[in-house]
């Protein structure tokens, strides 16, 4: 009788222990989205300072560290001047390629979100 | 007796003696004959061994619940992380909406006020409105409207200070606004304008007849976090 209790005691522990993993793991996958909300929102205001010309087009291979909200989140930016033609093969110079990668630490991991668009510096 | 005679019909223990009979009498036959090995000797449990049983289910129930408490505590700090980054996103979206909504021909049409309240920013961003989103209404009357995104306390006298907008007619003094709560608990709001001829971030926006490229809005909600933090374009910068 008392095996059978402890038995039946120890399944529905187990149960109860499988279900408050699902809770954590819902809990840990809604941090991860906010930590990527956070990080897609710090791209784009990057991107946005970019385009307006508060920050400027250089090549950071080192990266740095972005402050304020998004303390942790380190920062790679990378610019290629490409080399294109119109329809007249007349070349169009100007347009570059802006490459931007945000890296953090995420439980334990390592999170990263990347960025790729064309700008014209010239014409701001 | 008879009772007896019938349950001996069902079980018929085998023990030895007038004593092993009467030790037997208070239990019932059915239930015996349900545990053939307890017919000898031992016959249910020492009072030891249900009191470790129900300790040790005992500890197992209190560090379930503790268990699921702590999840369900932590569901709830989710669940409200959320709430609030998805109203931080509303808000950055309506104030995005508000920026390229703005009258391209319109002169004068933004202003930014820098303040303090009790050594926190509490800025203004004010802007001119016709009825629709910039105004959270389409019901008002065709006119235009002064509105204007800050913080204030959330009762006189109160130290507790909620968002919103004020808004009122251009023609009317400047207390005669009506205050649409947008945010409880707000700690502090900034707004930076970039300015793309000087290419600096300025505290203030005063001038009547240029825009700022970029709105930078940073919102606490309490004092000691750190503030969420958005940039938005002014599209209709360039068109002046």
């Amino acid at each position: 009788m008392l095996f059978e209790a402890m038995v039946a005691t120890a399944i529905f522990a187990i149960a109860v222990i499988g279900l408050a993993r699902c809770v954590e793991a819902g809990l840990t996958a809604g941090l991860a989205q906010r930590e990527d909300s956070r990080a897609r929102r710090a791209l784009l205001n990057w991107m946005r300072e970019l385009q307006a010309g508060s920050q400027a087009y250089s090549n950071m291979p080192l990266g740095f560290e972005l402050r304020g909200e998004f303390t942790g989140f380190r920062l790679y930016q990378s610019v290629i001047t490409l080399e294109l033609e119109d329809q007249n093969k007349q070349k169009v110079d100007g347009i570059l390629e802006v490459n931007l990668e945000l890296v953090w630490n995420a439980g334990g991991g390592r999170g990263s979100k990347r960025m790729k668009f064309y700008a014209c510096p010239s014409a701001l | 007796m008879r009772a007896h005679q019938r349950s001996n019909r069902t079980f018929s223990p085998k023990v030895d003696g007038a004593r092993g009979q009467q030790a037997l009498g208070f239990f019932q036959p059915s239930t015996l004959a349900s545990f053939p090995h307890l017919r000898a000797a031992r016959l249910g449990f020492t009072i030891l061994e249900i009191m470790v049983g129900v300790g040790v289910v005992g500890l197992v129930l209190i560090t379930m619940y503790r268990l699921v408490a702590s999840q369900l505590q932590a569901l709830q700090v989710s669940r409200e992380a959320q709430a609030q980054s998805a109203a931080m996103d509303g808000l950055a979206s309506y104030l995005q909406g508000v920026l390229a909504g703005l009258p391209v021909r319109q002169v004068d049409c933004l202003r930014g006020i820098p303040h303090v309240f009790g050594l926190a920013p509490a800025d203004e961003i004010q802007w001119l409105g016709r009825p629709g989103l910039s105004l959270l209404t389409s019901a008002a009357a065709e006119a235009d409207y002064a509105v204007t995104l800050t913080i204030q306390p959330s009762t006189t006298n109160s130290r507790q200070q909620e968002l919103g907008i004020r808004r009122r007619l251009v023609t009317e003094v400047d207390s005669a606004y009506e205050w649409i709560r947008l945010m409880p608990d707000i700690a502090a709001l900034e707004f930076r304008y970039f300015h793309p001829s000087i290419g600096a971030w300025l505290e203030r926006w005063d001038d009547a007849n240029s825009r700022p490229a970029l709105v930078r809005m940073k919102v606490w909600r309490r004092a000691n976090e750190e503030p969420y933090e958005v940039v938005l374009p002014v599209p209709s910068h360039k068109i002046q």
